[in-house]
């Protein structure tokens, strides 16, 4: 054709080039994990250690990574978190780290370009733009995510687990699967964060009540009686047996009002509170029980126990 | 400005391919072809024409009436001739070289727009165990007959109108004839294997 085809001064080509390159060089990083229900992609993040997407893992038992030389290698599982959708793995098999930025300007409208690692296709790739970066946010699960970073582009069937990689061709996350079909980026602060607890401890422990809750619209009467500042409560709907909500007296149809001083209106808000640090904390509930404002003391317990 | 000579660039090649895609009429949700010698070869999906007339229309907007010269169902491949000279043609680049993440364009009639424009970058390697993997449980639609042999697989947005027309690389050279859409993805019949066919049928 007509047009300059001189790859330095024409800026088609140049992207064209560099991004093939990004995605050969984090290729190089990048396993396919196999004997899972669809297929799902894992990061070497640390030496022996493979990254992926917690909900894409329903196997564990003598399970293979497909390496990108196309080798198969056994990998464990060292440790999973549902709330962060991260799990890791431990490997023999030696790769080069990749290449990790956690800590970069994500801005709406950078490049977004997906890399993941198909037992059979290897290396798979798509491009798109980042299309919101938001602050910190919680999962439906209660785990703590840096940003909130919603993709625009197309998610392929088995593109769970794949990395979101920056036009500097660092890995800035891993990509999933949101609510209402959107993709999502658990960002790798967070990654970083949960790998450092899954190593040490093999699963991530969080503040525990025992108490199924719903939320109620307080009556008039009670806000005025009270001088209530607040409309909402939770009201208790089920109190497992001999767990820290049952030993400090909670009882069936108390409605909380506030943990300490902060108010508790949305299951989500008591959900933040059971942090893993604040394990063990002795907090102030206060409640509505017969009508009456009364306060009780309980103490956090932790999930993964026998209670 | 980065973006600004991307946009130029783009523009260009954009012009090019413009000018050797064809909107072939007799098919009912229309189709695209690729000019493939400057007097009247015309290469496009066996399944963009039916019968063994066809009417062209070119990039200038002159409508020509092709015949059907040689067709495979097989590899979803047909060859037509009109009636013209000094047609543009195009460049064929090598499909076998495409790395993923290469830019590549689209231009064709999707939806019976004319002479639209789709960016977007290979997506996996298309070799023949990727084609097992990618085609499996296919379902054959108006856009999709399975080409045999090795595929080229794009993330680009396609749509019925878009088979028989070009893929091309960031150079603007044709690196394939968009063929079927397969869970997003598109599928197109790599340049070599093109190339082969018109030889073939040339002989």
């Amino acid at each position: 054709m007509s047009s300059p085809t001189d790859s330095n001064t024409n800026p088609l080509i140049a992207f064209s080039q560099n991004l093939a390159d990004i995605v050969e060089a984090v290729g190089q990083s990048l396993v396919a994990i196999n004997g899972q229900r669809f297929p799902c992609s894992g990061i070497y993040w640390r030496d022996g250690l493979i990254v992926a997407s917690e909900e894409t893992i329903k196997r564990t038992e003598e399970i293979t990574a497909t390496l990108p030389n196309g080798e198969t290698a056994p990998i464990t599982l060292l440790g999973r978190d549902r709330s962060t959708d991260i799990a890791v793995f431990k490997t023999e098999a030696s790769l080069p780290v990749v290449s990790i930025d956690s800590d970069g300007e994500l801005k709406a409208g950078n490049l977004a370009i997906a890399v993941g690692r198909d037992a059979e296709r290897g290396l798979f790739v798509s491009q798109g733009v980042v299309s919101t970066v938001g602050d910190s946010w919680r999962s439906s699960l209660g785990g703590y995510i840096d940003r909130f970073i919603r993709l625009d582009l197309n998610f392929y069937p088995g593109s769970g687990g794949s990395a979101l990689v920056n036009a500097a061709g660092s890995v800035v996350g891993f990509n999933t699967t949101g609510p209402r079909r959107s993709i999502l980026t658990i960002p790798a602060a967070t990654i970083n964060r949960v790998v450092d607890q899954l190593v040490e401890k093999g699963q991530i422990n969080r503040g525990y009540l025992g108490l199924a809750m719903q939320p109620v619209y307080l009556p008039e009467a009670l806000i005025a009686a009270f001088t209530l500042n607040t409309k909402q409560g939770l009201m208790v709907v089920n109190v497992e047996s001999q767990a820290p909500a049952d030993q400090a007296g909670i009882m069936l149809g108390d409605v909380l009002l506030k943990i300490e001083d902060t108010p508790i209106a949305r299951l989500r808000e008591v959900q933040a509170y059971l942090e893993p640090q604040n394990i063990g904390k002795t907090v102030t509930i206060q409640l509505i029980r017969a009508g009456a404002l009364q306060n009780i003391s309980l103490t956090i317990g932790e999930s993964g126990r026998s209670k | 400005m980065i973006l600004n000579q991307f946009e130029t660039a783009l523009a260009a090649v954009s012009q090019h391919l413009r000018s050797i895609t064809v909107e072939i009429a007799n098919y009912q949700s229309g189709g695209s072809g690729v000019i493939w010698s400057s007097d009247g070869l015309i290469v496009t999906n066996s399944h963009v024409v039916g019968g063994s007339k066809v009417q062209v229309r070119l990039a200038t907007g002159d409508v020509v009436a092709g015949a059907v010269v040689a067709r495979d169902r097989h590899q979803d491949l047909a060859l037509l001739k009109v009636d013209a000279k000094h047609l543009p043609t195009p460049t064929i680049g090598n499909a076998e070289a495409l790395r993923p993440g290469e830019l590549v364009l689209a231009m064709g009639n999707p939806w019976g727009f004319s002479g639209a424009l789709t960016a977007g970058i290979i997506h996996s390697q298309g070799g023949q165990e990727g084609i097992n993997a990618v085609m499996d449980g296919v379902r054959p639609t108006a856009f999709s007959q399975s080409p045999p042999g090795s595929v080229v697989v794009a993330d680009i947005r396609l749509a019925p109108g878009n088979s028989g027309g070009v893929l091309a690389n960031a150079r603007g050279e044709v690196v394939g004839i968009n063929t079927a859409i397969f869970q997003g993805l598109a599928l197109a019949i790599p340049s070599q294997q093109v190339t082969a066919f018109v030889r073939t049928m040339t002989r």
